[in-house]
């Protein structure tokens, strides 16, 4: 008892002596089992999540009225899935190469690609081409709703 | 417990079930958000990019998924094409900047998606957004 006493007469002395005392005890195995769990739920939710690609699709009406008095890039995907640049065929290598000189000759605010694809395209085509205009920096991708006619 | 020595027949009240409870209770705020994300449209096998567009955030999007049997649907109900724009232009009127994200099979063709897009225009939308899947990899 006594030296109890005096245990504790010291550490009043000394006043902030217990809180100043390193703490190497925290339990962090909460902290830790949460945040794990967080982890481990974000892992595999993430790749789930949509991603996505934004299309424009223009009132095709007034498209007609405005003309066109540049050339515009258009894009076509084949029957087979071939793809063409301005009725010209491309490789899948080439075709973001092709396409990112032809939207860097347009000004900044007008880099636009019209898509247009056969109806019996595969769909994954039409958006490997999407994708390309994307990559060469076109700043909106229009896709026609008109079934597209052989030229 | 008669059987098993006095120290440890003691009953142990203290057991500490605060961890536990803390990672059932973040488990089940988890899959409450995400349960209702991964049902939205219905299951399909989308078209794989390796470049996608950030998400704008302007608004939760309707989901309109074309099935590889070519059948349209929004959210989870099917749609003939002329219920569809109706359907679609009352989405339009409730609330015009809500996005369309359409998720199309990838193994369909072209032409069920155009179809769709053009009943999208149709319906007022000025552009939709196409769902694809990422794939990670160097191009080609």
């Amino acid at each position: 008892m006594l030296r109890h006493g005096d245990h504790r007469r010291r550490l009043g002395h000394y006043g902030v002596r217990p809180q100043g005392r390193p703490t190497a005890d925290i339990n962090v195995t909460p902290l830790v089992d949460v945040v794990l769990v967080l982890l481990i739920i974000f892992m595999v939710v993430t790749p789930l999540l949509d991603k996505m690609l934004r299309v424009r699709v223009p009132d095709a009406e007034q498209a007609e009225r405005q003309g066109e008095p540049v050339p515009q890039i258009v894009v076509s995907v084949g029957k087979d899935g071939d793809i063409l640049v301005n009725t010209e065929k491309v490789a899948d290598g080439d075709y973001v190469q092709r396409l990112r000189r032809a939207v860097a000759a347009r000004a900044p605010g007008d880099r636009i690609i019209f898509f247009a694809a056969d109806d019996d395209a595969p769909y994954q085509r039409l958006v490997v081409a999407l994708e390309g205009g994307r990559q060469a920096g076109a700043e909106v991708l229009t896709m026609t709703t008109e079934p597209m006619t052989d030229r | 417990m008669a059987m098993t020595p006095g120290a440890k027949g003691n009953i142990r009240s203290d057991i500490n079930v605060t961890p536990l409870v803390d990672v059932v209770l973040v488990l089940l705020i988890i899959f409450m958000v995400v349960t209702p994300m991964l049902q939205r449209g219905k299951d399909v096998m989308l078209p794989q990019a390796k470049v996608v567009d950030e998400d704008p955030g302007s608004g939760d999007p309707l989901i309109l998924s074309i099935t590889s049997d070519r059948r349209v649907w929004v959210d989870q109900e099917p749609y003939d094409p002329p219920g569809l724009e109706r359907r679609l232009r009352a989405a339009v009127a409730a609330q015009p900047t809500r996005p369309f994200l359409l998720k199309g099979d990838r193994r369909v063709t072209v032409g069920a998606v155009r179809r769709v897009m053009a009943i999208a225009r149709k319906a007022g939308a000025r552009g939709v957004r196409i769902a694809v899947e990422q794939v990670a990899g160097p191009r080609g």
